[in-house]
Parts: C-alpha cells; structure tokens; sequence
C-alpha cells in the first residue's frame, strides 16, 4: 500500500517537471551558497590552523619571554640538563632577494616529531639541513618569488605556508643577527614526571598554553563571520524558494490528497511518505547545491585568499580541498531548510478537512492577519537593532544588529506594501486599475516571500555596496594624503643604504627615511616608524585628531602619533602615555587613519627613534621629487648609483597596486551580491511560476467579460514590475542603514576603523535597472505562458463539460 | 669492537633510519674523508687528554656496559653511550656548531628492553665532553668524573640517565689500568688497512640504583667502557658486525669482533690479562659461529654464539639474558648482556647490526 | 433579432482524435426573448453558449448578433463583444475575489461604459444584496454570489444575457429564487437570456426551450 500511495503521491512531479526543478533548484541554490561560503571558510581556517601547527607547532605548549632580545642560549643548555624537553625557535621576518619573509630556524635535533609536515625525513636529510650552507624549506608559490636566497639550497615543500620558510636554527640565528638568543620554545609533550620548575631555572620564561588560536585567526575571525552572513543570507533566501515551491506542490496535490485519504489511507502514513519524498528530493538536492557550492568556492577562494593576504597579512592556499565535513554539513543543511520550508505545508495537511477547498478569498483573510503579526514582530526587530546600537559591544552584537535590522525590514514589507496597494485601490476610480491594485493585494501573501527575499538581496546590495564604496573613496584619499613621496627606494644592505644617505640629497628635494622596529606596547605587537620632521607630513598625512602643534611634538621625540585601530583597540586618548620597547615613553598627540593594516602603529620622531633603536633597519627612503625629474631622479638611481630596478617604486605604481589590491579584496563580496541577486530573481521567478496556474480562476471572469489576454498580461508584467520596485524603493532606506551598520559598526569592531557614510545613487539606479531587467526575466516566462493560454483553457475555469 | 660503533655512528647520520641494506652507508665511508685527521699508527695515545673529544675526527664515542645483579640474584643489563659525529672538522661556539651528538641508554632484564635516544648539536651546552672534571652528557644524562683531582679522570665515575620507563644511577670503580686496544691503541678494521684508536677500561665494579616502571632496585656488577675514535673506518663491502666484550671467570678479559662482508669476513680480538696486559688476536686466531636465531620483530638475528681462540683454549656458547635486547632507536640494533659457558665462564655484552 | 446561428459546427481535438460537438445548429433569439437550452451532458451546451458569447470561434457557420457577423471576429474586437454585447453568467467562479461586492458590482459596467448609480442601485436592492456590498465573495453563500453574478452582468444592460447552469450549484430552492430574479430582471432591463440548465422545471420557467442532443437541436 505504501509504495502504491508513495507512487500515486509522486506521480505528481510528472506532470510538473517545472515545479520539480523548482524544487531541487531553490534547495540546492540553499546549500550551494551556504556550502560554498563554508568551504571557503574552513579552507581557510584549515589554511590558518596548518600554518600555526606548521610553522609554531601551535598545539604543544611553548616557553616565551618577555624580553625584547629573546632568551640567551645558556638558558637553552639548563633547561635541557634540567631533564626538560624544549626545542629552540629563532624566528623573524627577513629580506630575501626583495622579498619579506617569515623566517623560521629549528633545531631538526630536539624537535617534537610532527606527523603533518615532517621537517626531515631521513638522517641523510637531516645532515644536510644542519650542514652549512644549509637547506631552506619552503612552498613552490613562495620560491618562485625569490631571487636570492644566500646561498641556501632550496628544498620544496608543499606543506609550508606561503611567505615562511623554514631552515636550520643556525641560518636563522645568523640571517636574523640574533647572536645565537632564542625567539621561544616549543615544549615537547612527553616530559618526565618530576621536573624542576621553569621559574627556579629562568624566571624570565613563561608558558603560553598550546591550541590556543593565533593571532591570524583571531583577525580574520571577522572576516569569516562577514561571509558566513553572508552565506546565511542566501541561505534563507535559498529557503523562500524552496518554501514557496513546497507550497504549491502541497496545495495543487490537496486533491490528490483527498483521495488518498477517502481511499483510506492514514494521515499517518501521508505525512511519512510526504516527509520521505522532501528527505529524497532534499538529498538530492543538497548534493547538486554541495557539488555547486564546491564550484562556486573554487572560484572565489583565490579572491578570498586575496583578501585574507591583503587585510591581515594572513596567507591561505588557494586551492580548495574536498572536505568530509562541509560536504556533511551541506547535506544537513538541505534536509534542515528543506524541513523549515515544508513544516507549515506538512501542519496544513493535518489540518486540513478530507472535503471541501480553500478559497482564495480566505486563506488571504489569514494572510491579512499574519501580515499584522509580521508587521508588529518586524517593528519590534527594528525597535532591538536601534536599541542594539545604543549598547555596543562585540562584532557579535553588530552583526546582531544587521540580522535585526534586516529582518525586521522584511517582515515589515509585505504590511508596507499592502497599505500602499490599499491606498491605491480606494484612490482608483476605473475599474481595471482598481481590481489591478485589488489583485495586487490579494497576490501579496502568495509572492511577500519572494519580495522579502528580494528586499533583503537588495539591500545587503545597497548597503555593501554602499560600503565598499564609500571605503574605496575614502581609501583612495587616503592614499593620496599618505603616499606622498614621489619615489620610495629600498636598499639591499645597510652598506648600500648608507651610501644612499650620501648620494641622494643633492639629487633630490628631501629625503624621507621610513625606518621601524617591531616591538611590544601594551602587550600587542606593533610597528613603530621613525618619521623626519617634514612639510610633507605636516601637509599630508591622514591625522584624524590632534592638535596644531602634533608634528612639534612628535619632532621633539616626546610625542607620538598612532593609528586609529590602536586608538580605538586600546581606548587610548590623547595625551596618554605609552611605553614602547627600549625603555622610551612617549605621550600620544594624535591619531591618523591606516586603512588595510591588521596591525597598530606608532610614529614617533627619527632623532628618538634613533637614538632608542639604534639598530633598526635604515633600508628604506621615501623621496620628494619634482615630478619633471622624476624619470631622471630613476634612471640615474638605477645608471649612477645602481640600485636594481625593483628597488624603485613610483607613487603612481604603488597607489595602483594598492587600488588593485583594494578592488580584488571586494570581488568576493561584489560576487557574492551578485549570487544573492541572483538568487532571490530565481525566487521570484519560481514564484510567479507556481501562482501562475492558480492565476487562470481568477483571470477568466476578466476576460469572458472582454478583457483581453494581452491586456492581463501586460497587466502581470506591471505588477510584478511595481512589486519590485516597491521593493526596490524600501530597500534603498534598509540599505543605507544596513551600510551605516557595517560603516560605523562592524567596520569598527572588526577592523578598527571608522568610515564616513558616502551615498553613491548612481549605483543605485544600476541596481535598480539590474532590478528591473531581473524582474522582467523573472516575470517574462510565466506572462508569456499567461498570453499564449487557449481560450480552451480559459473556459475550462467556468466548466466541466463541453 | 671499534668497526661496528665507528660504522653505528656514522650510519645513524648518514643514513636513512628505516635502511635495511647498510652498503649504501659504507660506501659512503670509504670515501676518504675530508679535512677530517685520520688515525695514524705509531701515534701514542695520552690520558686525560684523550678522554676528551677529538673534533678533528669524524666520529667518536664513550660507551658504558654494566652486567649487574640485585639482591636476589636477578640479572640485568645497562648500557650508557655518548655518540659524536661531526658534519665538518671543526667546532664552533653557538647553533652553528657541526658537532652532533647522540645518547643512547638501556636496561635490559629477562624479560624486558627499555631504552631511550637524545639528539643534540654542540656549540650551546646541551651535550658535550669536558676534561677538568671530567663530565660526558646529553641532557640530563651524564658520566660524571667523582675521583680524586689527582686520578685519571675515569677511575671513578656516576653514571645517570632516564627515558619514559626506567632511569639508573651507576657508580663505577676501575680495580685495573686502561687498556690499548689493538696495536697500542691503534686498531686495524679490515684487511684494506681501515682503523680507529681504541682504548678501554674493562675493570669497573659498579654499584648503584635502577628503578625500573617506579621500582628501585640496587644492583652491583662489573662494567666495561670503550673509548674510541676515527674518520675512515670500515671497508666499502662490509655489510655489519657482531661484537663480544666478555668478563673471564679467570678475571681476564676479552674483546672478540667478527666484521661481515661479501667474502669471509675480518674478525679480530684482543686477550687482556688480569693485570691490563693485551695481546692482540689475528682473525685466523678467532672464530665466531651464530648458533641460534631469534625473530625479532622481521628480523631474523642470531642470539646464540659459539666463540672460539684455539690459542688460549676457548671455547664458549654464549646465551643473551634477553633474546630481544633490540635497540629500536633512529639507528636500529640489538645490544644486550649475554652470559657463556664452556671451557669458562662469565658474563659480558654482544652488540649487532646489520641485520 | 438579438442572435441568429446558422450552421453552426464545432468540434475540438481530444487525445482521442477529433471530437465533434455541434453539428450544425440554426438558432434564433429575438430582443427580450428568454430560452432554456437543455440537453444531455455531453450534447454541445456550454460550447453553443461559449460560441454565443464570444469566447471561442465556430468551425463553420455564422453568428450575427444584432445584425453583425461576429465570425469575423478578432480578438479584440470579441473582447469588445463580450465586454458590451454579452453578459455571461457562469455555474462558478464568477466573482472577482480581491474586489468587494459592490466592486464587482459595478465592474462590468464599468468596463462597458454603462454604469448608471440608480439602476445600479434598484438591482442590489431587487437582489437583495444591499447589506453584503462592502463585504467580500469569500464571506458570501453560494446563492449571495450567484446573485451577486448576476447583478454584475445586469448591471451593464447587455443585449443578450448568456447564463451556464447559474444555479447549478444551489439548492433547489435558492435556485428557484435566483432564477426569478434573474428573469424578472432581464426582462426589467429588456435584455435577452439564454441559459443551459439541466432542470425542464426551471426551463418551463423561461419562454421556450430549445434542446440539444449530439449537436444538433431537437425540433
């Protein structure tokens, strides 16, 4: 009997092969940018978590120090005589044929075996390691960017993140100029039982706990947070479609329904067929929306990991694993939104009565009353995201505010919408006009899903959009203020760079030295610049607040001025004192803004900082040319003084491939803004196409009494068309709040930045033409079908004989 | 016993830690070697100084084996080793040292193998040999010079290591001289003219303390130390070792080797007296028979051996106290006390490898 | 002379083949006149009436109503027709949901240009539907609706009134009382009616009867 039932159940999809692949489609468009958005996401968590076990063994225990000069190796020799089992670390970033990279010497020795990314595999390797002039370990990607390496065999290794390499303690020790201080410890797990404490042997260690997140991942978490909202706005806009799918095929199978049951068969076993075939069609589903998501992630991972390089210096791999667990969790996924978008349908069926049909009429009588409910839980919503943002506190609560605010937005539309189409019905005098708007409003329950779905794509376009625009513009002004030299110079060595200081200045207008230290100030790394009392700085650089006098008193080398992330970070105020590494304290007089940079900067006077940080790196000149000269002021830098040229850049290089990186870091969100839209056109779409056939009852009275075909389609297309653009009109206001949200709070809170809010209405009118044109896609097949209906069809409505 | 650990050392760098086949690692010493001194006969050796490292040479070791027994008669075995290797002929203060240094201890019981491994590099005192006081260690494991400043620095010694299961805590007493092994120390390998320098102290009583899985036992016994040192020992075809230091019922003492390789194989021993005289024994004088073998593991290892020196009318079977005496350190090989029978008696240590 | 059929034939194609329904019909309906069309099920009603009204073409044959040949029709111009000429009053879904009664009232005539508040007004008041007006058809019984049906085809004084089984839905008394209005009402706005029932009760009801059986009328 079940299986009978289960086939006279899903006889259905036959003869509705569209409403099928609606269906599938609205459930695996679901997982697909849910999927996608988590593959990315653990792509590039894993990437983090690899490079941490990789380049810090990040899950065992390890010994640091507060000293700013790292920990003498006689500590090294009675911490191993003592019984304990450490391994030494000497690491930093170092300058190889050009390029940055972060450097990371180990003992092969004493190191704790790693079962990931074994270092050595054999004794033969080993001795070579160790074995001067030494091996460096490091991936392809980054040694093909290397032109010099000092004479180190390059070794390959794909496990090694991108800008590390790895190579014996003592390369590192003499790369690095450490004269032979430790950078930390890793501690081994297998101690002995009883050994003497750390303090007794050097009470300048301490023991950072193992499997603690790095520093990246806790950076980043923003970013992924970013994005999984993202997802989980598609997510649900994914789910409208396969609501409103599951809908129709529930009510256009009542009759179906009906018979089955009169025919006696329990509803019991209706809804246990009815929950297998959504299960079968959510699994199958969900695999085309994972394989799909799988696609879309591959293609947006290398703008991620982009992004990831680009904001927070963090380097993710830019191929995409397949992973067991997002591919599992894809599928639950589908099961789970195919089981919120068919539960109120399911609940219908036991509710409803074996006889008698719904009319149109009062199931929108329903509607109306739900509509009030929407409305009055959406003006509550809206209510919690103003209240949310009189509290602050957390990217957690701004991002509650944005689903609060979004949120309540679409509830409240649909009441938005009905009392404007209200309004409009009274105001109409004939008769068509007034039972368009009628009509309208009578569709509104049927289609407020989609248009919510619509709304919220619009207004996370808006409002991204808004955002990153207006970053950009302020980005670019940034960059004007703050690349201010004509040309910045790099010299290879401190020789050179010594040479530099004697050959430029009567060759150039000023000479700029852009020297720092990296150190601790308030427990965090920071890079602290020494910076030449310069109109340049006077006239240019981006200071948000500070006196007149700031750049008297950073020449003075008692103040200091620091970015807006550390401001903001540290709640620090001007007029604080801080205390830099080298026993230098120093008053902070202002802040300047420092977009794109995860980390905080101090900038402090170059006669202070020279005198505190006497051997910092003096390799870099930023040079004030006229711009006439500038081709000269190169070639003879090149020709005369034979720097390479890759040592060279121009303002206008540099500000281009700052504006390159900047667009490439928003590809991914324009992308996903794109998919969004796409998204919720196809809901639409999918919509209009299952109230279509219930279009025909309350279509024919128009026509048989001589309202044409043609008339009631064009009539459609205006309906949807208006329903859009009502939507598109209330999205504008949601946008704007939603860029404020993202502008003034998530930007603070996961960046450390504040933006000015920019209206760009132009995009605007592009997105809504975007708008339009995907509304007249959506609407066309469905209208088209309504044109081309045979009268026979139409007559069919009044009777059941001919 | 100079080929088989000069060979060990070297492989245990040189080689690939799973290398079953050991061609490939003496072929890589035959090569003459480098900047490296290479041990010349007629050149004297002289204590303290000797005692010390030798940098200049390839690789080196001080090697401690201790047959003990507990109150009620229980037997064990101890081995403490100090490898060096060097990567370069030279050593340097700081990371940049290319001195390698390796610890291997163990204990063996009846039934039971414990042992552990320390890797270290020089320059930065995490291992190392110093002379005044006399001081051998890797880590917390050290050989501890304890005798009057006056005495040769390896009269009397502690002797300390631990590992996951067990640690020991040895003190060693020399009741007799050193011993120069070969031809006044300089000690031929094969017959192509492959040597070391090889110097023993064989006399050692020991007491002390093993605790073995968190039980102490106090066990006293004999102990049997090599020092020795070289750049180019081993002959290119020479595929392993099977090595005897043997406690004489008679109080003499014997250091027998039989050196494999593709034809007949170079075997050699030295008859040390009870009052430290050596006589030096040619491989026509000795012969090492396997008897019996032992799974270990795949491995197919002979554990039981017939010694015989017609010369001095011996003719012993020796039996390990545990057949599975395997090393599975990075370098694998089995190393553990035997006891023989047969025209005498005793106890004493057989190493092999290349199996 | 309202409506002239003559040799009218219709038939449609099924998955069985092509099916003739009307085969060959001659009819004549003067001004004010009321006719009953019966038949059994299945003998081409619903279709001469849909041929009738302007919702569907003959296969051969002319129609003339009052004195044009709508066989000729094109589309627009049969929307016209039905908009202005024919009023069609259907067993179901004849109201327009989103809209309340007295929007569907006066709908038709609206679209016809002929709404007149007063004669407007003295229909829902002879159909008895003066206290529903501002409600909507869902929260009307079967015989308000119908009633409502009809008032909005009277409303827009059509020459000719074509009804299919307006009371087919009813009880029989409803229906009754329905029907009277319904004539009554045609002949207060002097507009003919022809109407497909299956009852020969009501069709006494009406000034003659015309009865159909396998497309041709029995004489």
């Amino acid at each position: 009997m079940i299986k009978t039932t289960f086939l006279a159940v899903i006889s259905h999809w036959r003869y509705r092969p569209i409403q099928l692949i609606t269906l599938v489609t609205g459930i695996a468009l679901a997982t697909a940018l849910w999927s996608g958005v988590q593959a990315i996401n653990s792509e590039a968590r894993a990437s983090y978590a690899r490079a941490a076990s990789v380049l810090e063994q990040a899950n065992l225990q390890q010994l640091i120090t507060g000293d700013q000069q790292g920990i003498p190796v006689e500590t090294y020799a009675s911490l191993r005589q003592a019984g304990w089992k450490v391994s030494p670390v000497i690491e930093g970033t170092v300058r190889l044929g050009g390029k940055r990279i972060r450097l990371i010497g180990v003992d092969p020795l004493t190191m704790p075996q790693s079962n990931d990314a074994p270092l050595v595999k054999d004794a033969s390797d080993l001795a070579e390691f160790i074995r001067a002039p030494g091996v460096i370990l490091m991936s392809a990607e980054t040694a093909a960017q290397l032109t010099d390496v000092q004479g180190l065999r390059i070794k390959l290794s794909p496990s090694v993140p991108e800008d590390a390499a790895f190579v014996d303690i003592s390369v590192a020790d003499r790369l690095l100029q450490r004269k032979g201080k430790v950078s930390r410890f890793v501690i081994a797990p297998d101690q002995s039982p009883s050994l003497p404490p750390i303090g007794k042997i050097s009470p300048d260690l301490s023991i950072r706990a193992g499997g603690n997140g790095t520093d990246v991942s806790s950076l980043t978490d923003s970013f992924h947070l970013n994005l999984t909202a993202f997802g989980f706005l598609a997510f649900v806009v994914g789910l409208f479609i396969a609501y409103s799918a599951i809908g129709v095929t529930f009510s256009q199978r009542r009759g179906t329904f009906r018979t089955l049951r009169s025919l006696g068969v329990s509803l019991k076993s209706l809804t246990a067929i009815l929950i297998l075939e959504l299960t079968v069609l959510a699994l199958i589903a969900g695999s085309i929306g994972v394989a799909i998501g799988y696609v879309i992630a591959s293609f947006l991972l290398p703008g991620v990991a982009a992004t990831l390089q680009g904001l927070y210096g963090a380097s993710v791999v830019g191929t995409l694993s397949f992973r067991a667990e997002w591919w599992l969790a894809g599928l639950a996924m589908a099961l789970l939104g195919t089981a919120v978008a068919s539960a109120q349908s399911i609940r219908q069926l036991w509710n409803m009565p074996i006889l008698a049909s719904a009319q149109a009429r009062s199931l929108a009588t329903g509607a109306e009353r739900s509509l009030r409910v929407q409305a009055v839980l959406g003006l509550l919503l809206l209510s919690l995201a103003v209240l949310l943002t009189w509290v602050q506190g957390g990217l957690v609560t701004a991002f509650g505010i944005l689903a609060a605010l979004l949120l309540g937005a679409a509830l409240m539309l649909p009441a938005v919408l009905a009392y404007t189409l209200g309004r409009a019905e009274r105001w109409a005098r004939k008769p068509i006009p007034r039972w368009f708007w009628a009509d309208t409003r009578l569709q509104l329950p049927g289609l407020s899903l989609a248009l919510m779905a619509l709304l919220l794509a619009l207004s996370a376009n808006i409002g991204v959009g808004t955002m990153v625009s207006s970053f950009r513009t302020t980005f670019i002004g940034w960059l004007d203020q703050r690349l201010a030299a004509e040309l910045y110079v790099t010299a290879r060595t401190e020789e050179e760079a010594e040479r530099l200081r004697a050959w430029l200045p009567s060759r150039v207008n000023t000479v700029l030295p852009i020297w720092s230290v990296d150190g601790d100030v308030l427990g965090k790394p920071v890079q602290i610049f020494g910076v030449a009392d310069d109109a340049t700085y006077r006239e240019n650089w981006p200071v948000i607040t500070g006196g007149d006098d700031v750049w008297d008193k950073i020449a003075s080398g008692k103040g200091a001025l620091v970015n807006e992330q550390m401001w903001r970070r540290e709640g620090l105020k001007v007029g604080d004192r801080i205390a830099l590494p080298g026993n230098f304290s120093v008053d902070v007089v202002g802040v300047y803004s420092d977009f794109g940079n995860p980390v905080g900067q101090v900038l402090v006077g170059l006669g202070a900082f020279g005198q505190h940080y006497p051997n910092a790196a003096k390799l870099r000149y930023g040079l004030r040319v006229q711009t006439s000269e500038l081709d000269r002021v190169r070639s003879a830098l090149i020709d005369d003084f034979g720097l390479p040229a890759d040592a060279i850049v121009d303002q206008a290089t540099l500000k281009r491939q700052s504006r390159a990186i900047f667009d490439q870091t928003f590809a991914v969100t324009g992308a996903l803004n794109a998919l969004t839209l796409a998204v919720a056109a196809f809901a639409m779409f999918s919509t209009l196409l299952a109230l279509a056939a219930s279009r025909l009852p309350q279509l024919a009275p128009l026509w048989a009494m001589g309202v044409r075909r043609r008339k009631l389609a064009r009539l459609e297309v205006i309906r949807s068309v208006a329903l859009w653009a009502a939507t598109y009109f209330v999205s504008i206001p949601v946008g704007l709040a939603l860029a404020w949200v993202l502008l003034a709070i998530v930007n603070v809170e996961a960046f450390g930045w504040r933006l000015p809010l920019m209206i760009f209405p132009i995009d605007w009118i592009y997105l809504g033409l975007a708008a339009l044109g995907a509304a007249l896609v959506s609407v066309y097949y469905p209208v088209r079908l309504l044109s081309k209906v045979a009268p026979a069809e139409l007559l069919k409505v009044f009777t059941n004989e001919r | 016993m100079s080929a088989n650990r000069l060979g060990l050392a070297v492989i245990l760098f040189l080689c690939a830690s799973h290398l079953e086949g050991h061609a490939q690692g003496f072929a890589g010493l035959g090569t003459t070697a480098e900047g490296f001194s290479v041990p010349r006969k007629g050149v004297p050796l002289e204590f303290p100084r000797d005692h010390g490292a030798h940098p200049d040479y390839r690789i080196e070791w001080w090697y401690v084996t201790a047959n003990l027994k507990d109150a009620s008669g229980q037997d064990y075995g101890a081995q403490w080793t100090l490898f060096r290797s060097a990567l370069s002929p030279q050593t340097v203060q700081g990371w940049s040292d290319p001195q390698i240094w390796l610890g291997h201890a163990a204990v063996t019981t009846k039934n039971q193998h414990y042992f552990g491994e320390r890797l270290a590099r020089g320059g930065v005192g995490q291992a190392g040999v110093t002379l005044q006081p006399f001081r051998a260690w890797v880590d917390e494991w050290g050989m501890q010079g304890t005798g009057a400043p006056d005495a040769d620095p390896l009269q009397n010694l502690k002797v300390k290591a631990q590992a996951d299961l067990f640690s020991y805590d040895l003190s060693l007493s020399a009741k007799g001289p050193l011993v120069r092994q070969g031809d006044r120390g300089y000690s031929v390998k094969s017959a192509n003219g492959q040597a070391s320098f090889y110097y023993s102290q064989p006399y050692y009583t020991v007491e002390g303390e093993i605790v073995l899985e968190g039980k102490p036992v106090t066990v006293t016994g004999k102990a049997w130390m090599d020092r020795e040192w070289s750049s180019q020992p081993l002959a290119a075809d020479q595929t392993g070792w099977d090595w005897f230091s043997l406690h004489l019922a008679s109080g003499e003492k014997l250091m027998a080797f039989r050196l494999r390789d593709s034809g007949n194989g170079y075997s050699s021993a030295n008859w040390v007296s009870v009052n430290g005289e050596s006589t030096s024994l040619s491989g026509d004088e000795v012969i090492i028979e396997p008897k019996q073998t032992t799974k270990v593991g795949d491995r197919t290892i002979p554990t039981v051996w017939r010694v015989r020196i017609p010369s001095k009318s011996l003719d012993v079977v020796t039996h390990p106290l545990n057949s599975r005496s395997w090393m599975g350190t990075t370098t694998p090989y089995w190393e553990g006390p035997i006891t023989f029978e047969g025209s005498t008696s005793g106890e004493g240590y057989l190493e092999m490898t290349g199996y | 002379m309202i409506l002239s059929m003559s040799a009218v034939t219709k038939s449609y194609q099924t998955a069985e083949g092509c099916l003739s329904i009307l085969q060959g019909i001659d009819l004549d309906i003067l001004a004010g006149e009321t006719v009953a069309l019966t038949g059994e099920s299945g003998s081409g009603k619903s279709t001469l009436l849909h041929l009738a009204g302007g919702l569907d073409i003959v296969d051969t044959g002319t129609i003339v109503a009052h004195g044009v040949n709508i066989t000729r029709f094109g589309e627009a111009e049969r929307a016209e027709y039905r908009r202005t000429q024919a009023g069609l009053i259907f067993q179901q879904y004849n109201l327009i949901p989103s809209l309340t009664v007295k929007a569907n009232l006066h709908f038709h005539a609206q679209l016809a240009d002929r709404y007149d508040a007063s004669w407007s007004d003295s229909l829902s008041a002879g159909l008895g539907l003066q206290g529903l007006l501002d409600r909507y058809p869902d929260q009307l019984s079967g015989g308000q609706q119908q009633r409502v049906a009809i008032g909005r085809t009277l409303a827009a004084r059509p020459p000719l009134v074509l009804a299919d089984e307006p009371t087919g839905n009813l009880d029989e008394a409803t229906g009754d009382a329905v029907l009277e209005i319904m004539v009554s009402l045609c002949k207060a706005a002097g507009s003919s009616l022809l109407m497909v029932t299956h009852s020969t009760r009501l069709a006494a009801k009406l000034d003659r009867t015309i009865t159909l059986k396998s497309g041709r009328i029995l004489s």
